[in-house]
């Protein structure tokens, strides 16, 4: 048996008794291929409930902060965070002094090696993610990316797991069971709303077009939804009338498609730390069109280095 | 008697409208629109959620998920998405 093997999985393992003992966190980054937005994403060890926070920015006192808002969310709830999982990192371990003040443990795994249980729930979020965006009927907006992996966490704690059984993370947390009637609208749906935007009103009237971006638990009929006018999010009330159902291509998709920055690659919407998408190397993607623009690109400079130099002999 | 055909594998097939009653059709197509609500989950978690009565006011038992994902049409892709994930 290797040395490593030895010094991470040797000795007693200390698993939650409880529900909100032990949290598993990572950060992971969420987006598309330029652009990819820090999240702090954490498991609950006993029953796998997911919670997912934006980040401001990587350093520690932001980090401190939602990692705070999900040590208060289980709080609030009764349940009492005694440790916090990670992987290696600076910016982790500058927390250290904080959390100990608020009478909280940081555990950090050697560096080297990530957090299984967040690394493994990172993947499921990737797929789960890539599943709603392929069983859409357009190109789903690069903007909507980050709702979309919020939903994907709400909903999977509306579900059983293997480590829940029976029971739901949903229902162990929050002690209440979600309602039929938010599972009505899909994410994605398009859907016709009344607009309190005075620019919108203005020139559309008071109805737009918005897409469903977020399906709210805890009040019947809520939903936030993605304007496409103005492109911003807004909590709205919506029924299953207003879903528009139109024959595929309809006008509003082509709109959509049309309008809509998709360049995100639907295996990599979310990454790991240790694992980010180097698009610097390829920043087009790897299409064949893609390789070709590169060369030709390649091509140029080389040709524009030959004629320098040779100005400058001359 | 109800109309049968043998398809490609040699297997009797009888098409799912002549052995369904018109409500469980209705109530197997509601169970793929919740699935679909839900995101996608696996058939097992999804009937074990809808068992034990984890979402309030559905309609939709665990038995019109095995009707459904016996008798009605699937997702072209959808499985292979969803085979390496796991609960």
């Amino acid at each position: 048996m290797s040395e490593a093997i030895l010094q991470v999985r040797g000795g007693q393992y200390d698993h939650a008794d409880e529900i909100g003992q032990h949290l598993r966190c990572d950060i992971v980054f969420v987006g598309g291929r330029k652009t990819k937005t820090p999240f702090h994403f954490v498991i609950e060890e006993k029953c796998g409930h997911r919670g997912i926070e934006k980040l401001k920015t990587q350093t520690a006192i932001s980090l401190f902060e939602a990692q705070m808002k999900q040590v208060s969310f289980y709080r609030a709830r009764g349940f009492s965070p005694e440790k916090l999982y990670y992987d290696d990192g600076a910016n982790v371990t500058g927390t250290n002094y904080m959390l100990q003040e608020q009478k909280l443990i940081l555990k950090q795994w050697p560096p080297g090696q990530h957090e299984p249980m967040a690394e493994a729930n990172t993947r499921v979020l990737n797929a789960d993610m890539r599943s709603v965006i392929v069983s859409l009927p357009y190109e789903m907006p690069e903007a909507l990316i980050p709702h979309l992996a919020v939903d994907v966490c709400n909903t999977r704690n509306a579900m059983c797991n293997n480590k829940s059984g029976m029971e739901t993370p949903y229902m162990l947390v929050e002690g209440v069971k979600p309602s039929a009637h938010s599972f009505q609208i899909p994410f994605g749906a398009i859907m016709i709303i009344s607009s309190y935007d005075k620019n919108i009103a203005l020139s559309l009237g008071r109805s737009a077009y918005g897409i469903v971006c977020g399906r709210d638990f805890a009040e019947q009929h809520k939903c936030s939804v993605y304007i496409l006018h103005s492109r911003t999010v807004v909590h709205a009330a919506v029924i299953e009338i207003d879903m528009v159902r139109q024959s595929n291509p309809s006008g509003i998709i082509q709109l959509i498609n049309e309008t809509g920055d998709t360049d995100y690659d639907v295996d990599d919407l979310v990454s790991g730390g240790g694992g980010e998408t180097n698009w610097r190397e390829t920043p087009y993607g790897d299409t064949a069109v893609n390789v070709i623009r590169r060369a030709a690109e390649a091509h140029m400079q080389k040709s524009e280095h030959r004629k320098t130099m040779a100005t400058k002999k001359k | 008697m109800a109309p049968q055909f043998v398809d490609t594998q040699g297997s009797l097939t009888i098409s799912p409208e002549l052995i369904l009653s018109k409500q469980q059709v209705q109530r197997a197509n509601s169970a793929r629109k919740l699935h679909e609500c839900m995101n996608n989950p696996g058939d097992v978690a999804l009937s074990r959620t809808l068992m034990r009565g984890h979402i309030i006011d559905s309609a939709v038992t665990a038995k019109d998920i095995i009707v459904a994902e016996k008798n009605t049409r699937t997702v072209p892709g959808m499985r292979s998405v969803r085979s390496h994930t796991t609960s």
